[in-house]
């Protein structure tokens, strides 16, 4: 949809009565004030291999060297960083961001979970309670019950968990098909007038896709995670869109040939972390990127060299907002003695501790916005500065 | 309630929708018309004409695979590279193939309620194409595994589809190896308890029935089977038992021993996961949201548990007793249909040249709900708001404007809703087709009505 059709589309919205609230859900320009600040949640599928993806190198880090665990994983030319870690090869941009202070690592990072369902602990990850069957996702929540007027658009082909739940949460990704004329979407709509759920969804994709597509977007028509990264910066550009914006990358499940399986999602990710800071341009300066998975692999390759579902992975805090250096949070090791279940590596941080942070560092939640309603079991917790 | 609502709701929620003239033609006995597809077990099955087994895609890609690895040696990049192109592309006609029989069955159909049950059922042990060597085989999975037991024993089901080629590989049963076994003790390779996990968690039991320890008890009892890959073997291409795999010794199951018997270890786990309480709850949950409602009453959950338990998990039985659920006949339409619901029910009356030629596929990709290829071992979700979202809503306009401008008013979209829909068609819907511009903006609207898109 060009710039052209956003205005008419915007016209038919308005001309069709609907109602100020409905608006503001789904993206069009309101009175509210925000702080400008940014916020991106990356969810990595399948569960990565945080070890893969952040190994230990030095000795102060492990008592026992990687590769005693996993001979076959070991990617060669990971980049040194500080504290005895480096970065797999593949996240050149990654480490590019760390050494100039917009990147940090959470270790040995977990939900509370222990069992290690991919669909449950998503679902935890995502609900960020420590109970099961959550109607709601975590970022619902603090829609719901933030310091501030905030919305949240989630990017690709369908609606993920975090965004379930009463407030509005608009979801968008490219069109693969010629779209219909702006004439039949306003005949729709005023045919969805009876039915809420759908009305809301009309009107909200309606906006959406005149602000993502104005890259082009037939790349990310094709999935190219890089190119839907770069509609999802687009979509938190104008003022008054979205502040935050939610992406999943998928294939993280490396239960066989991990060595090259890693070492192209890593790239995936690297390049479409690229693409954000240069979409976003001067916006980067105040965004703030969490890249996390449901949880990380054992530490001991499996027969099949790749590794089994475990515990404790690495999560990401990126952007010009970091204002931190090193290490997020504790580092357990990694000696046999040391492991979780004598498999895993030991889960020394609570995630919910990582989005915590990004919520109170961008958004000014205090900690009873934060453990009284969006993290309900989170009153032990740290909240860091990131 | 009137019959013609009745018979509206059999073909619509129970079924995959109306096809021209067969809500009228049901009006005489609903329920009736639901029962008797479950009368022949051999209704359920599909012309095999055209379609590969699951030992044919195995011999062909694993036989390919072998070829490539002689090759390999000699070291010509370019050849290999276009063999192992061959071979996938062979791997992916097969999968193109099923898609396209599976369509078409379900579009012609007159046993469209067992075609669900079919599909529910494919759903609920899902195998997706996550792999060029999964192409092949999935739709033989569906072939071989639901089709054949779907009015049969759930235990019988759960057997046929833990040691189907397909379920083996995706689930990485196929590499797994004992750590005790002749050749895990002299070998790198080991235990992977994938397969092991999810026929507990969702395949059977649910989650949080078991403990770590159970999985990885029972994934030691699987080990041995396998895939032979070996074209020179006689049994190549088929799921076999390998002693030298597999963990000797007795294994301690949800507090039960399991004698040192081999092969059959797994399997008399396996049936008994597959009788117990919890299996009945989780399968009757399952059962009563697909076809009740997103959120179904305790009531109606129990009583088909009871009815799995009675019956010994009966396939038949349950799918009788879903239909005698009150619950399930009112008027509400309170199921949104799945991408793949909606997309069949139009072909259902609109024919599948207008809908469905081209790649059927990549528009269920991008609706969300590729075929055979469902993003998780636990397949695709089953309440409204998994599909109903701003971009979901885009995607299904998108796909209705093309098929409207196939159609070019060859059929009239209030004849299309009132054949499709019966009394279930609203006012508000016939309103805005008679004031469309065209005969293809009407037939949009239809397809895009609410009452379309719910079941």
């Amino acid at each position: 949809m060009t710039k052209r059709n956003l205005n008419i589309s915007r016209r038919i919205l308005l001309g069709r009565g609907l109602s100020a609230a409905l608006l503001s859900a789904s993206g069009v320009a309101s009175a509210r004030t925000v702080s400008g600040n940014k916020m991106v949640v990356i969810i990595l599928r399948g569960a990565m291999d945080g070890l893969g993806a952040v190994p230990v190198i030095g000795r102060e880090a492990g008592a026992e060297p990687l590769a005693r665990f996993r001979p076959d994983l070991i990617a060669p030319g990971a980049a040194p960083l500080s504290e005895g870690f480096a970065l797999h090869p593949s996240l050149k941009n990654v480490a590019r961001l760390v050494r100039k202070g917009q990147g940090r690592v959470m270790h040995a990072a977990a939900g509370p979970y222990r069992e290690r369902s991919h669909f449950l602990a998503q679902d935890l990850l995502e609900s960020g309670t420590d109970k099961f069957m959550s109607r709601d996702g975590w970022l619902n929540r603090a829609l719901q019950y933030g310091p501030s007027a905030l919305q949240a658009v989630a990017v690709g082909s369908s609606t993920p968990h975090i965004v379930k739940g009463p407030a509005s949460v608009a979801s968008w990704s490219p069109p693969v098909l010629p779209e219909a004329s702006d004439d039949t979407v306003a005949r729709l709509l005023e045919l969805y007038g009876s039915d809420p759920l759908l009305e809301t969804a009309l009107s909200q994709s309606i906006q959406l896709s005149g602000t993502a597509m104005m890259g082009g977007g037939s790349k990310a028509a094709r999935g190219d995670f890089s190119a839907i990264t770069e509609a999802a910066a687009r979509l938190l550009l104008p003022a008054g869109g979205p502040d935050i914006a939610v992406l999943s990358l998928s294939g993280w499940d490396t239960h066989a040939s991990q060595p090259n399986l890693l070492g192209r999602q890593l790239t995936k990710l690297d390049e479409a972390l690229l693409t954000l800071e240069k979409t976003l341009g001067a916006h980067w300066q105040n965004t703030l990127v969490t890249v996390v998975t449901e949880f990380g692999r054992t530490v001991r390759q499996n027969g099949t060299k790749g590794t089994d579902h475990g515990t404790g992975s690495a999560a990401f805090a990126l952007g010009g907002a970091v204002q931190g250096r090193g290490l997020i949070g504790d580092w357990p090791g990694v000696s046999e003695r040391q492991l979780f279940e004598n498999r895993d590596l030991y889960p020394a941080n609570d995630i919910r501790s990582l989005f915590m942070a990004a919520l109170s560092q961008q958004f000014g939640y205090s900690r009873a916005d934060l453990s009284n309603s969006v993290f309900p079991q989170s009153a032990g917790l740290p909240i860091m500065r990131l | 309630m009137n019959k013609e609502m009745t018979s509206a709701i059999a073909v619509t929620r129970f079924g995959l929708g109306a096809k021209i003239g067969e809500i009228k033609a049901v009006r005489s006995g609903p329920q009736s018309y639901l029962l008797n597809q479950l009368r022949n077990p051999q209704n359920a099955m599909i012309s095999a004409a055209g379609l590969t087994s699951s030992l044919g895609a195995v011999q062909d890609y694993f036989g390919s695979t072998r070829e490539i690895q002689k090759f390999d040696k000699m070291a010509d990049a370019d050849e290999i590279a276009m063999m192992r192109k061959r071979r996938n592309r062979e791997a992916v006609d097969y999968f193109r193939s099923d898609i396209n029989a599976r369509f078409g069955h379900a579009i012609e159909t007159n046993q469209s309620f067992l075609e669900r049950w079919v599909r529910f059922w494919g759903n609920h042990f899902t195998v997706s194409a996550k792999q060029a060597r999964l192409y092949g085989l999935v739709g033989s999975f569906e072939r071989e595994v639901i089709r054949p037991y779907v009015l049969g024993s759930f235990s019988d089901m759960v057997i046929a589809s833990s040691f189907h080629p397909a379920m083996q590989i995706y689930l990485d049963n196929y590499r797994s190896i004992g750590p005790r076994s002749r050749s895990g003790r002299n070998n790198a390779r080991g235990l992977n308890e994938n397969l092991a996990r999810e026929i507990l968690e969702l395949h059977t039991l649910g989650i949080g029935r078991y403990s770590q320890r159970d999985v990885e008890n029972f994934a030691k009892a699987l080990t041995g089977w396998t895939i032979d890959t070996k074209p020179s073997e006689a049994n190549f291409g088929r799921v076999v038992f390998r002693e030298r795999w597999h963990e000797p010794g007795a294994k301690n199951f949800l507090g039960r021993r399991y004698a040192d018997i081999g092969p059959d270890q797994a399997a008399q786990m396996i049936a008994y996961v597959s009788a117990q309480p919890a299996t009945a709850r989780h399968i009757a949950t399952k059962i009563a949201r697909h076809f009740v409602s997103d959120r179904p009453d305790s009531r109606d959950v129990d009583r088909l548990a009871r009815v799995f338990m009675e019956t010994g998990g009966n396939l038949k039985s349950l799918a009788k007793a879903v239909v005698r659920l009150d619950n399930a006949w009112t008027s509400s339409q309170p199921k949104f249909k799945s991408p793949d619901d909606w997309v069949v029910s139009a072909a259902r009356i609109l024919g599948e040249k207008d809908t469905l030629s081209g790649n059927a596929n990549s528009f269920l990709l991008a609706l969300g709900q590729p075929v055979f290829r469902a993003p998780s071992p636990q397949g695709f979700p089953d309440t409204s708001t998994d599909w109903i979202g701003a971009d979901a809503i885009k995607k299904r306009l998108e796909w209705a404007s093309r098929v409207a401008r196939r159609v070019g008013g060859r059929m009239e979209a209030q004849r299309f809703l009132s054949e499709a829909l019966g009394p279930l068609m609203r006012p508000e819907s016939v309103q805005a087709i008679s004031r469309s511009e065209s005969k293809v903006q009407a037939l949009t609207l239809a397809l895009m009505s609410p009452e379309f898109q719910r079941r």
